[in-house]
């Protein structure tokens, strides 16, 4: 068993091998106990790593890629049970198996198909009978919530929804989502309304100052919790419309990319993708709107065959940019590109078929994909493990979204129809989320927008966290600004679930002071015994505890292909210090604050520990371990008489502390190694050799300034050594001179040599710019599982602490070695 | 049963090389593959590794009214090569005078022999116009016009789709090198004209066939990776598919 923890714990601290004249028990000593090995890092303790491996191939251990889950393998055995040794979880997982065999075997798919079926009964579509059915449900959901239960009874309720809904998470089909969301909405509410009615009296003062505080954090979560179910209730997953085939009949179009001080390396490949799209060329004008009023820029717009505009002044920034464009161009659409997105060539003809189609369409948006981790991905290395952030919004609420018509622009990767923007008075000014602001202008006009969920796009996403920090406090601020100028549930012109999804968009942004009141209130038991909630622990789980599971079941039905469970508690972690004030302020005094622009196109030059922001963690670490201290004091032998409050209180606060461990675990920043971030996909290409031979191989991966390819058995190459690249674009193949780089096995990395426009051109219409470029990203995402959330975000909470110990123990040393030799100190 | 005769206005073009090849790929794969020498050249049999040009062979043998069906050769792997023989130029001469009069008598001694229905039967023609040529169109289903990607091409493409007016005509590129400006041109224009008449494999140029042929081995088993291998494979799919799709027969009037 030691031996275990202990090849467990190596295996996590990543004892990497070392270099020979590094190789002393002192040293791996050193890297076990003090200073673990950074991860992926270079070298450290090769003979230790043997022994370790032997010691695992001994008893055993199942070979994995990624270390550092000692801590969950402790907590969480089942996680890695394949190695064929009986664990407590796998006899769970069999006990439960032969119960469910006991259950009469059902074919789920076959009756979520009569489901469907069934609910399109001609007799359930008459008006009396929906009204009854309406009553009945009303009040039996009335009586469910309301009636007081003793602890008995209620552990029963608990525990009969917790199951009915196991069992129904099973079968596919809509149906059993809506059964799923009406049994959590029960739970939930039974529970507020329990929350509401018996856990309320206060001691006055402090008691029921913190208490109400709670109570509004918890209706905020209960509020955002029913939109988001009525809001994804129903995606619409729109299918392309096709095009009418006379081609004289297609609309003219102007693609518009604005750009304020983007670098032109950023921007060149933007509007070459744009080129590239297909659409008759008498019928696309690509416009450069340059706010930075650059030569460079210009000039590679006359080279590039684009035209360019710029104004005078930056008043209103991109939103002035455009609608200063839209006065001087003429097309009937206007595509918009954010300045780094790049198009693939049917961009326009997967989305101006709606268009055509609709006359009263004004704006139809496709996903943001991002072919670059954010720093979540990047600093947590989840990188097209996990869904990302943007793949909730993008997969899920938008297409929900859609089926109540309240798709709203997002500022790129979309068209607009000029007739309603000029109505409206372009794009909005008013506030700094332009983009939300127009479409609910467009919406209260009465016209429509649509969502087509397939990816004909990709940037690069926000490069480090001070940037994604920035980008979404500028985020926050507007949703609060546009909810105090133009509030979406007063005012005219919107259907009533169009005033939900909008609302529910804005008060998302409203999740700063809701998440901390959440990351601290544990501690006003840990540390002053204050009782803000005022009921037996008992009870208390009894009613909290469908709370949380049932809507956890519910929304991993929902939205497990975007979205793992407690991510949403990271995200929101991480951010919420920072938006907390920018809303407030914003829903007070909507007009001040000025914009402030994402900049696009940075790199992290080396990997550092972002110390300047993530000191709000570091707060609520400090806390919340101090609490966890105090909580176990109290357990042990001040308060062991109410042990269960304690151990609410402590589970709260260890939960609090992994999430916060993964917060500072993004704000580890890694560095980026490749200027342009390379994309992995398999495409057919041609070694063109220099002394005549071709090779057929795969790429591996690829970007605009080289390739892996894989080549087979049988060729070696020279590092160095001059060859071309021969890719195909259509019907059509191009050359591209280029110089071997490094091989690795079959893994070879070529480098471009020298593209000139016109290559970088077909260079894009070959990678980036082909139709089916990004149409299997969804594939690469395992699928949410009940608890894989909980053993991700476990996982990366430990190493989270992992990673401060050793940034916090490298800082000491650089600290140290500067105050020793003054000369060495380096600036920072 | 496909029969295909590789013509081409212009000399040096591969077509002993594509019909070699194509042979060889067909008869791999499991049904029958023959290639047929019109060519007076006789170097047909060199590419399946013979020793030296044979002397007899199907015009030695012809026009001495002998059966020429036995000079066909086999390689080691199964494909069978009818060489053109040696002859000497005057009998030459007074044989395609006697073929003249006969423009079907190709047709006619290929229907002799017994082919499976799968098979395929590649004939290699001299450099076009000639009668030979004349003779190996009337007996295919399908012409496959070998061209490179070149000027010359371009300018005798008209005349070459003429010749082939009255059969199945087909295309392709050979020994084409994506990295030159003028070839890619080239392919592109011929793509135009021609629509889905041309091959969309144009076969790479590579040294890997030069270092084969040398070797007295095929490509596929010199340079198993390379892509002339790839090119050659769809090539050979997608003229089966072409030939699917036409109902009629050789004879018929099967139009550009």
């Amino acid at each position: 068993m030691f031996y275990r923890l202990l090849t467990f714990g190596a295996r996590a601290l990543e004892v990497e091998p070392a270099p020979p004249q590094r190789r002393s028990p002192r040293h791996w000593l050193w890297r076990l106990f003090i200073r673990p090995a950074p991860p992926q890092a270079g070298p450290a303790g090769r003979l230790f790593d043997l022994f370790l491996d032997w010691l695992a191939r001994k008893l055993e251990v199942p070979e994995e890629e990624r270390r550092g889950y000692w801590g969950m393998r402790l907590f969480l055995p089942a996680a890695f049970g394949e190695a064929g040794r009986p664990t407590l979880s796998a006899m769970l997982a069999r006990a439960w198996e032969r119960l469910q065999m006991l259950v009469p075997q059902i074919d789920h798919i076959a009756l979520g198909e009569w489901l469907e079926s069934a609910a399109d009964a001609r007799w359930l579509q008459a008006r009396a009978v929906k009204v009854l059915v309406l009553l009945a449900c009303a009040v039996l959901f009335w009586l469910g919530v309301t009636t007081p239960l003793n602890w008995g009874s209620q552990l029963v309720f608990g525990f009969a929804l917790i199951l009915a809904a196991i069992q129904i998470r099973n079968t596919s089909g809509m149906v059993p989502t809506l059964t799923l969301i009406a049994l959590a909405l029960l739970a939930s509410c039974r529970y507020g309304w329990w929350r509401l009615t018996q856990s309320m009296d206060l001691e006055p003062g402090w008691e029921t100052i913190l208490g109400y505080v709670l109570l509004g954090a918890e209706i905020y979560a209960w509020l955002i919790m029913l939109l988001g179910f009525a809001q994804c209730a129903w995606p619409l997953r729109r299918p392309p419309m096709p095009l009418p085939e006379d081609v004289g009949a297609w609309p003219t179009v102007d693609i518009y990319v604005p750009t304020y001080n983007e670098p032109l390396s950023v921007l060149r490949p933007t509007v070459l993708a744009a080129k590239g799209i297909d659409w008759p060329a008498d019928k696309v004008r690509i416009y450069l709107l340059d706010d930075g009023r650059r030569d460079g820029v210009r000039q590679f717009a006359q080279e590039a065959g684009v035209e360019y505009i710029a104004r005078a002044d930056n008043a209103h920034a991109k939103a002035g940019n455009l609608n200063h464009a839209l006065n001087r161009t003429r097309g009937e659409f206007i595509a918009i590109f954010d300045c780094d997105h790049l198009a693939v060539r049917s961009f326009l003809q997967t989305t101006m078929g709606w268009m055509l189609r609709d006359p009263r369409c004004a704006m139809i948006q496709t996903p943001h994909h991002f072919f670059s981790p954010d720093p979540f991905e990047r600093n947590l290395d989840t990188f097209r493990r996990i869904p990302n952030e943007g793949s909730l919004f993008y997969g899920l609420v938008q297409d929900g979204n859609d089926f109540w018509n309240s798709t709203f622009f997002c500022g790129s990767c979309a068209v607009l129809r000029r007739g309603p923007l000029l109505e409206i008075g372009g794009v909005a000014v008013e506030t700094v989320t332009e983009d939300a602001h127009t479409a609910l202008k467009l919406h209260r006009r009465g016209y429509k927008t649509a969502y087509l969920n397939i990816t004909q796009a990709a940037g690069l996403a926000t490069e480090s966290l001070a940037q994604h920090v920035s980008q979404r406090i500028r985020w926050a601020r507007g949703m609060a600004q546009i909810f105090r100028l133009d509030n979406p549930l007063i005012g005219r012109g919107l259907s009533w679930m169009q005033r939900l999804c909008y609302s529910n968009a804005m008060l998302h942004f409203f999740y700063g002071i809701p998440r901390l009141v959440f990351l601290t209130a544990p501690l006003a038991y840990l540390y002053f015994q204050l009782h803000i909630i005022r009921s037996s622990a008992a009870i208390f789980a009894l009613y909290l505890l469908p709370h949380l599971v049932l809507p956890h079941i519910t929304t991993a039905r929902m939205q497990g292909a975007y979205r793992h469970s407690f991510w949403a508690e990271v995200y929101e972690t991480v951010l919420a210090w920072y938006i907390s004030l920018p809303t407030t302020f914003a829903f007070f005094r909507p007009s001040a604050g000025k914009f402030n622009v994402t900049v696009k196109g940075g790199l992290v030059t080396r990997t550092h520990f972002d110390w300047s922001i993530s000191r709000p963690y570091f707060g609520l670490v400090l806390l919340n371990g101090i609490g966890l201290v105090i909580g176990i004091m109290r357990l042990f032998f001040w308060n062991s008489f109410e042990a269960g409050t304690v151990a609410m209180n402590l589970v709260w606060t260890m939960f609090n502390l992994l999430i916060l461990g993964a917060a500072i675990g993004v704000a580890h920043e890694r560095r980026q190694t490749r200027a342009f971030q390379r994309v992995t996909t398999h495409l057919p290409v041609v070694l063109l050799m220099g002394d005549g031979h071709t090779q057929r191989c795969f790429t591996e991966n690829y970007s605009l300034t080289g390739l892996g390819v894989n080549v087979g058995e049988g060729l070696s190459l020279e590092p160095g050594e001059l060859l071309h690249v021969a890719m195909e674009s259509g019907d059509v193949e191009y050359a591209f001179p280029a110089r071997v780089t490094s091989q690795r096995g079959v893994f070879v990395g070529v480098q471009f040599v020298d593209l000139d426009q016109a290559q970088l051109e077909r260079l894009i219409q070959c990678t980036f710019g082909r139709a089916d470029a990004w149409s299997r990203w969804h594939e690469q995402y395992a699928s949410d599982l009940p608890l894989r959330g909980l053993q991700e975000i476990i996982t990366l909470g430990l190493r989270g602490y992992v990673d401060l110990a050793q940034s916090t123990v490298r800082a000491v040393r650089v600290r140290l070695a500067q105050w020793r030799r003054p000369e060495l100190a380096q600036p920072h | 049963m496909p029969t295909i005769a590789l013509v081409s206005p212009c000399g040096g073009t591969g077509r002993s090389t594509l019909a070699a090849a194509l042979a060889t790929l067909a008869a791999r794969s499991g049904v029958w593959g023959l290639a047929i020498e019109c060519d007076p050249q006789n170097l047909l049999a060199l590419h399946f590794g013979a020793d030296g040009a044979p002397a007899h062979g199907l015009a030695s043998r012809a026009s001495r009214g002998q059966v020429w069906n036995t000079a066909a050769l086999a390689a080691s792997d199964g494909t069978l090569v009818l060489p053109f023989g040696v002859m000497e130029p005057p009998a030459l001469v007074d044989w395609e005078r006697r073929l003249v009069a006969e423009p079907d008598w190709l047709a006619a001694r290929l229907d002799t022999l017994a082919r499976p229905p799968e098979g395929w039967t590649f004939i290699d023609t001299p450099r076009a116009p000639s009668v030979l040529t004349r003779q190996a169109i009337r007996a295919s289903d399908a012409s496959l016009l070998v061209l490179r990607a070149d000027g010359a091409s371009m300018g005798m493409l008209d005349s070459a789709l003429a010749m082939l007016s009255d059969t199945l005509a087909l295309v392709v590129v050979n020994a084409y090198e994506p990295g030159r400006v003028l070839q890619s041109d080239v392919l592109s224009a011929l793509y135009e004209r021609l629509g889905d008449k041309l091959s969309p494999y144009p076969v790479h140029r590579d040294e890997a066939i030069p270092e084969a042929f040398a070797r007295r081995m095929s490509p596929e088993d010199h340079a198993t990776h390379a892509q002339v291998n790839h090119d050659l494979h769809g090539l050979l799919r997608w003229i089966q598919r072409q030939c699917r799709t036409m109902k009629e027969p050789r004879s018929g009037t099967n139009v550009l």
